[in-house]
C-alpha cells in the first residue's frame, strides 16, 4: 500500500471529524479525545484502519436518535388503518385521556438500572411529550386496566438475546399469559437483522418495529463497508492492522475483537455503544483511549 | 474566555459579511485613482474574478457609505458622483422567461424590476441624505420633495419620499405576484425605465440645488448571471449612458457574453465604454496592499500597539487622495512590510533545512531517502555522512540526487566544497540547491500528518494568494484562529501554526470550486485530478522535475474540453502563462498554472517549478473525462512514476 | 394538514388496496419508474402525464400541452381522489399539482413514492479528497414559475434560511455562489436521518459539513429520509420558532420526500412574504439500474378553514 496516497485519506477523514464535531453533528464525540484515539493507530503505523473506522462511522448523537424514535413512533405499522395522521400514536400518548397503549422499557429489575430504555423514555417524554402515566415498569404492567398496545422501548437490538431474555422473566411470562389480546411491540431506535431474526424465531407474538436496521453487510471487515474503496487487499491490510492494535493494546477480552456475536460493527449512540460494536471503538481498559462511550 | 479580536478582524472577508456602509472599513485599494471617476463619465466594465474586491468596491462608492451617517456631509463636501449599487437577483431574474409572456413583455418587466430596483436605491440615497438633525439643516428641502411627478407614469403614485419608497416596494410585491399568475391576476404598470429615472432626477435637481452638478452612477453587479436579452437592455443603457445617470457593469472576466444592444449597433470599447480589469491593477502593488490590510485589520481591532506597531494611518489608508503617499514611498513599504514579516514570519530555506536535520522524524525521512538512493547504486557509503549541520541545504538534496543517478563520493566531494565555501554544484544560480531544494523539502513532508513549514510566511502567503484578496485574508484569518489568541505587541504567529492554517484555507478553496459556475462539478474535478497528479509527481524520491504545478498541451483540443479549460480560467482554477520553450514550429500553445492556492491541500509547490506535458488525449480525459477516464489517468500516472523512475541526470 | 403513511417493508407493493380517479405522473426513467407507473394502470381511472420544461417554455404541460393555473384547477374536483406519482414526477411538477388541489379545495391527495436501492457509492484510495463525483453540470438556482419571490424585498428582514441537503455537496456550493445576501440569515440544515439505509447518510454528511461549517450555519436538523410528515413538522417547528413573523427561505436540495413536504408547506404559507423557495432544478439523474427497494403512499388531508 503506498503511503502517499493513505495520507491524503488520513487528512481528509480527519479533518471531516474535526467539521462533523464542531458542527454538532458527532455531538458528544470530544475533538481532544477523537485525535488521541486516532493517534493510537497512528503510533503503531495503523492509521488506515483508524481513518476506516471513522470513515464508516455511523455515530447517533442525541438529536439524531430523536429523529430515529420520531420515525418509530410514526411507523404506519403503528397506526391503526382508519388513523389518518402519522402523529395519532403520538398525539394520543400526550393526551390525558388513556390511549390504551402503555410503554415499558426492557430492562429487569436484577439489573442495574443505567440500562439505555430508561433513556429512550425520558427522550420520549421530554422530546414528544409522552406523558410519564403511560410509562410503566415491567413489574408494574399487571396492575394496569386493560389497554391494547404494550410498546416496549430500547436503543439497539443486536443479536435480540437481551430482549428475548427479557421476555423469558416471569414478569413478561405472566403478561403474555394474562394479555392474550394486547399487541406487544418491540421498539428498538435501530436493530441488527440477526436480532430480527431471533425473535421472529422465538417469540413470532412480538411484532419489531426499528428505524434503521443494520445487516451483515454492515459488518466492518466481512460485510460490504470496503467495497466501497475498490481496492484488492484493503481487507485484509486493515484485519492486519486490527490484529496488532488488538494484540497490543488487550482489545477484545471476553467478547472477542469483533464485538458481541461477532457483529462487527461501527455503530454508536451519544450515551452509549451496543457491545456488537467493535471494542476497539468503545473498550475503556488496559490503558486504551476509546473513541466512544460505552 | 478571551474574545479573540484577532481573529474577528480577518474574519469578515467577503463583501456580503461587511454590509453595505463601508465607513472605517475600506482600505482604498492603491488603483484607486485610475478608475478615474470623477474625471471620465463614460460607462465602466469592471471585471474580476472571485476575491479581487469588486464587490466591495463597488458598496464602497454606493450611497450607503458615500453618505454614510458616520460621516459629516454638507453641501460642500456632497460627493458629486453618487453611487447606486444593485445586485442582481438571479434567481428571481432568470425566471423572467417562458412561455407565460411574449419576449416584449418579458422585456418590458425586466426593465420595469431594474426600474424600481434603481429607483428604490434612489430614493434611499435622498432618505439617508436628509437623515438626522444636522442634515435635515443642511438639506433642509429634502423635507419637502415632491416627486409627483411619479404620476406622469401611475396616477396611483404618491408624492413624498417616504411613501414613493413604501410604494416601490409594493410595485416590487404586485410584479412578482403578476409573474406567479398573469393569466389572473392585474397586469401591472410597467414602469419604462430612462424616463422614469430621468424624470425623477430631473424634479430632484429642480427642487434641490445641491444636487444640480451630480450625476448618478448605477452599479449593476453580477451582470453576467443575466440571461441574454437582459444584458442587452443593460447594454443599451450603456451606450445611451450620459449625465446625469451613468451605467456601471461589473461582472466576471468574460463575463459580458454579448455586445448586442436593442438596436443594431453593439457596444464598442472603446468608445462605448471602458474596461478596467482590477486583477491586474491589484497585481501591480499587491505586497504593499495586503501588507496594508494586514496592518489596518489588526489595528482596527485593537490587537496593535497603534502607531508605533502599525506604521499605518487607518485615516491614510482610507483617503483616496493619499494613494501617491502610499505607493510612492519606498521606505513606508519597507516598514509596512516589515512588521507583516513579524507578525507573519516564515523560515528561510537556510533555517528549515536545518530544522529538518534536528527533527527527529523529518531526518528519519531523509536518512531513509539517502539510503534507498545509495542501495540503489549498491554503495556502502553511510547515509549519516551525508547529513551535515553547516551545510543543511545541500545535504536535503542529496536523497535527489543520489535518485537521480549521481554517484556518492561525488556527492560527497561536492559537499565537502560547499562546506569550505568553495564553488561546488550546489551553490549558485543553477546549482543543485536552486533546482532541487524546495522540491525536496516538499517531499520529506508529503507523509507526515504535519503540513510543510514552506507554506508559512508572509511572503508564502502572497505567492499562495497570487493577488487574491479574499484568499490573503482567509489565509491571515486562519493564522489567527491557529493561534488562539490575540497576539501581543511583539508577537508572532508560529510557522506551524501558519502551514496548519495555509492547509485548512487551501482545503477550504478546493471545495469552494464545486461553485465554479455551470461547470462546477467538473471543475472540482479537474483541480482534484491535476492536484493529485503533481503530487504524484512530487512524491518522486528523484525529484528530477521538480515543483511541478503547471502543464502544457502537445496540440489543439476538441470544442468541449477547449470550453473546460476556459471555464477553468474563468474561475482562477488555473491561470495562463505564455509558453516559455517554443518546440520547433509545431502548434504553439499555452501554459495552464494550477492556482497556488490549492498547494497546501496537494502538499505541492506553489512556485512555478517545471511543467507538465499532457498529450492531448490525457487533457480531454482531465477536462471531459468520466469518472473510469479520471481514475484510469490517475494509474497512470502513479504508475509510471514509482516505476521507472527517473534516471537521468540533470540538464 | 394531516399526513398518513403507508410503507411496506421491502419492494413487494403491499400498499391498501386503493382507487384512484385521477393521477398525474412523469416519465418512468428506470426500473422504480416503471413499476410504479404500472402500478398506477392498474389502479387509476384516468392517467395523465405531467411535466415542467425548465429550460425552453418553462411551464407545466399535461398530456404534452401547455397549462395554465386555472386549466391546471379545472382538472381537479373536490370530490375526486387523486394520486400524484412522485417517483416520475419532479418537486416543480408536485408543487404546482399539490397547489392546484389546494386551491380547488380539494379534500386530499395522495402521493406514490418508490425509494430506490441505492449501494453505497465507490470512493477510491486513489483520489482520496472527494466522495462527490458528479459529472452533470451544475444547474442555476431560478425562481420556480408560480412561486417566484424577489428576494431584494427580504432585504431588511433577514429571515431563516432552511435547506434539506443530500448526498450532492456541490448544490450547497453553488447555493452560496448564486444566491447572495444569505449571509445575514439564520440558517439551518436538516439531513435525512435515518437514511434510506443504515450509513447512506454518511456521504450526505461528508459532502457539505465543510460548507456548514464555512458558512456558519446555526442549527442541524434531522429527519428520516423518506418521511413527509417529519419533515414537514420540522419545517413548522422552525417556522413557528420565529413566531411566524420572519420569512423563511426553504431549499429542497434532499431527498423526494422532504421535496413533497417542502411543497406541502409552502402552500400552507403562501400568504405575503412568509416562505418563499429556492431551487436547481438538478437534472433527472439517469441511473436506470436503480431497483425498487420500498414503496410509500402518502395520505395528504386538507385542512380548509
Amino acid at each position: 500500500m503506498e503511503t502517499r496516497d493513505e495520507r491524503f485519506f488520513l487528512e481528509t477523514t480527519l479533518r471531516r471529524v474535526e467539521h462533523l464535531i464542531r458542527q454538532g453533528i458527532w455531538e458528544g464525540i470530544d475533538l481532544a479525545r477523537s485525535r488521541n484515539w486516532y493517534s493510537q493507530f497512528e503510533q503503531r503505523a495503523c492509521g488506515l484502519l483508524g481513518a476506516c473506522l471513522l470513515d464508516n462511522l455511523v455515530y447517533r448523537s442525541r438529536a439524531q436518535l430523536i429523529a430515529l424514535l420520531g420515525a418509530v413512533m410514526t411507523s404506519p405499522e403503528l397506526l391503526g388503518q382508519n388513523d389518518d395522521d402519522d402523529r395519532q400514536v403520538v398525539s394520543s400518548l400526550r393526551s390525558q385521556r388513556d390511549p390504551g397503549i402503555r410503554l415499558a422499557p426492557v430492562i429487569r429489575l436484577d439489573q442495574p438500572p443505567i440500562k439505555s430504555g430508561m433513556y429512550v423514555l425520558r427522550l420520549l417524554a421530554r422530546e414528544f411529550g409522552v406523558r410519564d402515566r403511560w410509562m410503566v415498569w415491567p413489574e408494574a404492567l399487571d396492575k394496569q386496566p386493560e389497554f391494547h398496545t404494550l410498546l416496549l422501548v430500547d436503543d439497539f437490538c443486536g443479536s435480540g438475546m437481551q430482549f428475548v431474555e427479557f421476555l423469558g422473566t416471569h414478569t413478561m411470562q405472566q403478561f403474555f399469559a394474562s394479555r392474550a389480546d394486547c399487541r406487544v411491540i418491540y421498539l428498538p431506535a435501530a436493530a441488527h437483522e440477526q436480532g430480527l431474526a431471533k425473535i421472529r424465531e422465538v417469540v413470532p407474538r412480538v411484532q419489531v418495529l426499528a428505524a434503521e436496521v443494520l445487516n451483515d453487510g454492515h459488518h466492518f471487515f466481512n460485510g460490504t463497508v470496503l467495497d466501497q474503496y475498490g481496492i484488492k487487499d484493503l481487507k485484509a491490510e486493515l484485519l492486519n492492522q486490527h490484529e496488532t492494535m488488538c494484540t497490543a493494546h488487550g482489545i477484545g477480552g471476553r467478547l472477542g475483537a469483533f464485538g458481541f456475536q461477532e457483529l462487527g460493527l461501527t455503530y454508536g449512540f451519544a450515551h452509549g455503544t451496543p457491545n456488537n460494536t467493535l471494542p476497539i471503538l468503545w473498550q475503556d481498559a488496559n490503558g486504551w483511549t476509546p473513541l466512544l462511550n460505552r | 474566555m478571551m474574545a479573540q479580536f484577532a481573529v474577528h478582524a480577518f474574519a469578515k472577508n467577503r463583501a456580503e459579511e461587511l454590509g453595505f456602509d463601508l465607513t472605517d472599513l475600506f482600505v482604498v485599494p492603491l488603483f484607486f485613482d485610475k478608475l478615474a471617476l470623477h474625471e471620465v463619465r463614460k460607462p465602466l466594465l469592471i471585471e474580476g474574478g472571485r476575491g479581487c474586491g469588486k464587490t466591495t468596491l463597488l458598496r464602497y462608492l454606493s450611497h450607503q457609505t458615500q453618505l454614510s451617517p458616520k460621516r459629516t456631509i454638507t453641501r460642500d463636501n456632497l460627493p458629486k458622483e453618487i453611487g447606486l449599487y444593485l445586485r442582481a437577483d438571479t434567481q428571481y431574474l432568470r425566471a423572467f422567461a417562458g412561455d407565460a409572456l411574449n419576449d416584449k413583455d418579458w422585456q418590458r418587466a425586466f426593465e420595469h424590476s431594474l426600474c424600481l430596483s434603481i429607483l428604490g436605491e434612489l430614493l434611499s440615497s435622498l432618505a439617508l441624505l436628509g437623515e438626522g438633525s444636522e442634515r435635515k439643516v443642511a438639506f433642509a428641502e429634502i423635507e419637502a420633495l415632491d416627486l409627483g411627478i411619479m404620476r406622469d407614469f401611475d396616477e396611483a403614485a404618491p408624492a413624498t419620499l417616504s411613501a414613493l419608497q413604501a410604494y416601490v416596494n409594493r410595485q416590487k410585491n404586485r410584479l412578482a405576484t403578476w409573474l406567479n399568475n398573469p393569466d389572473d391576476e392585474v397586469r401591472p404598470r410597467l414602469l419604462p425605465l430612462k424616463q422614469v429615472l430621468l424624470a425623477t432626477i430631473g424634479a430632484m435637481r429642480q427642487q434641490l440645488p445641491f444636487l444640480t452638478e451630480h450625476v448618478f452612477f448605477v452599479f449593476i453587479d453580477e451582470y453576467e448571471n443575466l440571461l441574454q436579452y437582459q444584458m442587452q437592455v443593460i447594454n443599451t443603457l450603456l451606450k445611451h449612458s450620459e449625465p446625469p445617470l451613468i451605467f456601471h457593469v461589473a461582472t466576471k472576466r468574460n463575463g459580458m457574453a454579448t455586445r448586442a444592444t436593442l438596436g443594431t449597433e453593439q457596444l464598442q470599447e472603446p468608445a462605448d465604454y471602458r474596461k478596467f480589469d482590477v486583477e491586474e491593477h491589484l497585481a501591480k502593488d499587491f505586497e504593499l496592499f495586503a501588507a496594508e490590510l494586514f496592518c489596518f485589520r489588526m489595528d482596527q481591532r485593537g490587537t496593535g500597539g497603534g502607531g508605533e506597531q502599525f506604521p499605518v494611518s487607518a485615516k491614510v489608508l482610507m483617503d483616496p487622495k493619499k494613494i501617491g503617499l502610499r505607493r510612492d514611498d519606498a521606505d513606508y513599504r519597507r516598514r509596512v512590510r516589515a512588521v507583516v514579516d513579524r507578525v507573519l514570519p516564515g523560515m528561510t530555506t537556510d533555517e528549515l533545512a536545518r530544522f529538518i536535520l534536528k527533527d527527529a522524524p523529518l531526518r528519519g525521512r531523509l536518512v531513509k531517502i539517502i539510503a534507498e538512493g545509495l542501495a540503489i547504486q549498491r554503495s556502502t557509503l553511510a547515509p549519516e555522512a551525508f547529513l551535515r549541520e553547516r551545510v543543511a541545504t545541500a545535504s536535503i538534496c542529496c536523497g535527489a540526487l543520489l535518485h537521480q543517478g549521481k554517484k556518492g563520493n561525488v556527492l560527497l566531494e561536492e559537499l565537502d566544497k560547499q562546506e569550505r565555501g568553495e564553488k561546488s554544484s550546489f551553490a549558485g544560480d543553477g546549482g543543485w540547491i536552486h533546482h532541487y531544494l524546495a522540491g525536496c523539502i516538499l517531499h520529506l513532508y508529503l507523509p507526515l500528518q504535519r503540513p510543510c513549514l514552506l507554506y508559512a510566511g508572509f511572503d508564502a502567503f502572497l505567492k499562495l494568494s497570487r493577488g487574491n484578496v479574499r484568499h490573503f485574508l482567509e489565509l491571515c484569518h486562519l493564522s489567527m484562529v491557529e493561534l488562539d489568541h490575540d497576539p501581543k505587541p511583539d508577537e508572532s504567529v508560529p510557522p506551524e501554526k501558519q502551514a496548519s492554517a495555509a492547509r485548512t484555507a487551501s482545503a477550504l478553496f478546493v471545495k469552494e470550486s464545486q461553485g465554479s459556475g455551470d461547470e462546477g462539478n467538473r471543475l472540482f474535478l479537474v483541480v482534484n485530478t491535476l492536484g493529485q497528479i503533481f503530487r504524484f509527481s512530487q512524491n518522486r524520491p528523484s525529484q528530477s522535475e521538480a515543483e511541478r504545478t503547471h502543464f502544457s498541451i502537445d496540440s489543439a483540443l476538441p470544442r468541449d474540453a477547449e470550453a473546460i479549460l476556459q471555464e477553468c480560467v474563468k474561475w482562477s482554477i488555473l491561470f495562463v502563462a505564455p509558453e516559455t520553450k517554443v518546440k520547433d514550429e509545431r502548434f504553439e500553445g499555452e501554459e495552464y498554472i494550477l492556482n497556488p492556492i490549492y498547494a497546501p491541500y496537494f502538499g505541492i509547490s506553489y512556485n512555478k517549478g517545471r511543467k507538465l506535458e499532457l498529450t492531448t488525449q490525457a487533457a480531454i480525459e482531465l477536462l471531459t473525462g468520466t469518472r473510469d477516464n479520471l481514475d484510469k489517468l490517475l494509474r497512470n500516472y502513479k504508475n509510471r512514476w514509482s516505476v521507472t523512475d527517473d534516471q537521468l541526470p540533470l540538464i | 394538514m394531516r399526513i398518513r403513511t403507508f410503507s411496506t417493508i421491502d419492494a413487494q407493493q403491499t400498499l391498501p388496496a386503493l382507487q384512484w380517479d385521477l393521477a398525474f405522473h412523469g416519465d418512468a426513467v428506470d426500473v422504480r419508474g416503471e413499476a410504479a407507473l404500472a402500478m398506477l394502470k392498474a389502479t387509476a381511472k384516468e392517467q395523465v402525464p405531467c411535466g415542467y420544461d425548465i429550460r425552453g417554455s418553462r411551464t407545466l404541460r399535461l398530456n404534452g400541452a401547455k397549462t395554465t393555473r386555472k386549466e391546471l384547477a379545472a382538472q381537479l374536483k373536490p370530490a375526486q381522489q387523486v394520486l400524484l406519482e412522485a417517483t416520475t414526477l419532479g418537486f416543480v411538477e408536485l408543487l404546482h399539482l399539490l397547489r392546484a388541489a389546494h386551491d380547488q379545495r380539494v379534500e386530499g391527495v395522495d402521493l406514490l413514492y418508490v425509494e430506490p436501492q441505492e449501494y453505497r457509492r465507490v470512493v477510491t484510495l486513489d483520489t482520496p479528497g472527494i466522495r462527490e463525483f458528479s459529472l452533470s453540470a451544475s444547474r442555476r438556482f431560478e425562481g420556480v414559475q408560480g412561486f417566484v419571490t424577489d428576494l431584494s424585498l427580504f432585504e431588511n428582514r433577514p429571515g431563516r434560511f432552511v435547506t434539506f441537503l443530500g448526498y450532492e455537496g456541490a448544490r450547497l456550493v453553488q447555493a452560496y455562489e448564486q444566491l447572495g445576501g444569505l449571509t445575514q440569515w439564520s440558517k439551518y440544515a436538516i439531513f435525512g436521518i435515518p437514511g434510506y439505509a443504515p450509513g447512506w447518510e454518511i456521504n450526505a454528511l461528508a459532502n457539505n459539513v465543510a460548507s456548514l461549517e464555512k458558512h456558519k450555519f446555526d442549527s442541524v436538523q434531522y429527519c428520516p429520509a423518506s418521511a413527509v410528515s417529519g419533515a414537514y413538522q420540522l419545517l413548522e417547528s422552525i417556522f413557528s420558532e420565529g413566531g411566524g413573523e420572519v420569512p423563511m427561505i426553504v431549499a429542497p436540495l434532499g431527498t423526494k420526500p422532504h421535496g413533497i413536504a417542502t411543497a406541502l408547506f409552502l402552500i400552507e404559507h403562501a400568504s405575503y412574504q412568509e416562505t418563499s423557495l429556492v431551487y436547481d432544478h438538478p437534472e433527472r439523474s439517469l441511473n436506470r439500474s436503480q431497483q425498487v427497494r420500498r414503496w410509500h403512499l402518502y395520505r395528504v388531508k386538507f385542512d380548509y378553514r
